[in-house]
């Protein structure tokens, strides 16, 4: 008898409470109450892997056939161009090299600066004019921003583009060293560089390991009239894996 | 009693009312899965009612079997480009390209192309592609297919049929060798086209760089992909984009098409490899290569 007084108000809250998650869940997408697409799903939220149109998107264009190179992990032997993606081993080898697994992981970061570095020096080698160095070392930078601010794996850290400092950059480049750049340098011109050298593996290679640039210092060569390339007691055959050239550790 | 914020029926009903949200919330998710009314995610499958209008595409069953749905518009208009191209003896043609390149974060980046398609019908095809990102040249002279990565210095050469379309079936099946848009190279293009559209869909007339186009819209299993034609004059296409609806972030392929020649004369030579010194001779994967 003493306690009948508050009834009103609980009431009311549940009522409140019950119309609230009603409205709430039926007002959001279905796709967004079951995590499913929306920003976290096909944005900068996704953890999954990253998706080139074969490297250098010749194996788009078309609706019926996708050649895509997928770059999300170690376990995809022959996905190309990403680094993180490249040092997949047939199962007989990578039994046994524990090792050398640590080793991959420890140099994926160096072999993707490698990468920008040998992409931005293949450029260079059949670049046709000023105007495309300043494209791609822009775009390139641009791919390297994002690894300080999205958290990318791409090793880049802070550098510049634009202007004469891309040509210098490119310049840089020849000497098999990669650079990134913050994002607010695109907007900036002059920015501190910083360059990293690269290190080829310091152990041969196990047979079958892809890769998707050569070492640094790897030098051309032929074994029984085949074109191979040779770098630290490993041959290297150039193979395209559908349109792009990946590199195969082969005992020659 | 009445001490608690909530009673035991009140507490009842808010569980029921959940209940029944969270049902018909997951029904209305099996509904998107399956295009059974859900609505539809992404920028290709934009539309929520099953009667499709105009500019409207509503994604297919997921089913492989279905039935191709594709507006009588969208026929004629696709074969009267099919018409128009494959009944060229030779065709030149420029495409300005952009692809998106999905970085592991999910960041989407857009990098350009172009590319330069010579084809002399029925067994000759040359193109020139160059990137922001690397290049390409292919050589094909009705008996070898032979490819170029002049950023690696390699190149590639195999046996190929005799004509355009055999050689196409045969690197893709056997070398994974996708060849972009290779849809317009075809000497039996309409065949190819319509054996994979699940639904096309005539959205409008529309620009392209100031031109009218017909614009047309199509469901595939892999892609989504939409093609603007010339509304009058000739019906050449004028642009493509393509949506690879199924990977992360949905990358898209965009062509925009200019320099349309037709029956010019094309030297032999075009279609003869022309290697620089000093490159290196690579071999194609195999598939048993692959598979290891």
């Amino acid at each position: 008898m003493i306690n009948r007084k508050p009834t009103a108000l609980p009431r009311m809250t549940a009522t409140g409470m019950t119309i609230l998650a009603v409205i709430g869940l039926l007002s959001m997408p279905a796709y967004a109450r079951f995590g499913r697409g929306g920003f976290g799903g096909g944005g900068f939220g996704r953890g999954g892997g990253g998706f080139r149109m074969g490297g250098d998107g010749f194996a788009g264009g078309n609706p019926s056939h996708t050649a895509w190179s997928q770059h999300s992990g170690y376990s995809s032997r022959y996905s190309s161009y990403h680094p993180s993606a490249q040092y997949g081993t047939t199962p007989h080898q990578s039994a046994s090299n524990a090792n050398q697994t640590r080793y991959n992981e420890a140099q994926s970061m160096n072999q993707t600066r490698y990468s920008e570095a040998q992409s931005m020096q293949n450029k260079h080698y059949q670049s046709q004019s000023a105007l495309s160095h300043q494209q791609y070392n822009q775009a390139s930078n641009l791919q390297s921003n994002s690894s300080g601010h999205w958290g990318d794996p791409y090793g880049g850290c802070c550098g510049s583009s634009g202007g004469s400092t891309a040509g210098a950059a490119a310049v840089g480049m020849m000497g098999g060293m990669a650079m990134g750049a913050t994002m607010e340098s695109a907007v900036t011109p002059r920015q501190p560089t910083t360059v990293v050298e690269n290190v080829a593996p310091s152990a041969p290679m196990p047979y079958g390991t892809t890769l998707p640039y050569l070492p640094p210092g790897a030098t051309p060569t032929q074994v029984n009239g085949m074109d191979c390339y040779y770098s630290n007691g490993t041959y290297y055959r150039p193979v395209f894996n559908g349109s792009q050239v990946v590199y195969v550790a082969s005992p020659m | 009693m009445r001490n608690g914020p909530l009673s035991i029926p009140t507490f009842q009903l808010i569980l029921f009312v959940l209940l029944l949200a969270t049902e018909y919330t997951c029904s209305q998710a099996r509904g998107d899965a399956t295009g059974s009314g859900g609505q539809a995610s992404g920028p290709s499958a934009a539309a929520a009612s099953p009667e499709p209008s105009p500019g409207n595409i509503v994604s297919p069953a997921a089913s492989t079997n279905a039935v191709p749905v594709i507006d009588a518009q969208v026929r004629k208009v696709l074969d009267n480009v099919c018409h128009e191209l494959s009944s060229a003896g030779t065709l030149t043609y420029h495409a300005e390209i952009t692809f998106d390149s999905v970085l592991p974060s999910g960041v989407k980046l857009q990098y350009a192309a172009a590319m330069d398609t010579a084809i002399k019908r029925p067994d000759h095809l040359a193109i020139n592609y160059k990137s922001d990102l690397g290049a390409k040249a292919i050589w094909y002279d009705g008996k070898t297919l032979t490819v170029y990565d002049p950023a690696h210095r390699a190149y590639a050469s195999v046996a190929a049929p005799d004509s355009i379309d055999a050689m196409f079936r045969q690197v893709a099946d056997e070398k994974n060798l996708s060849i972009p848009l290779e849809g317009f190279d075809f000497n039996d293009e309409c065949g190819r086209a319509y054996r994979d559209i699940q639904r096309g869909k005539y959205v409008g007339v529309n620009d392209v760089n100031g031109v009218d186009c017909d614009h047309l819209g199509f469901i595939q299993q892999e892609a989504d992909w939409q093609l603007w034609v010339n509304h009058s004059g000739k019906p050449l296409p004028q642009k493509i984009v393509i949506t690879y609806k199924n990977l992360p972030a949905q990358p898209q392929w965009t062509a925009v098409f200019s320099n349309w020649r037709f029956n010019q004369n094309l030297a032999a030579s075009l279609f003869q490899p022309k290697l620089p010194k000093g490159v290196v001779q690579a071999s194609f994967m195999g598939l048993e290569e692959k598979k290891q």
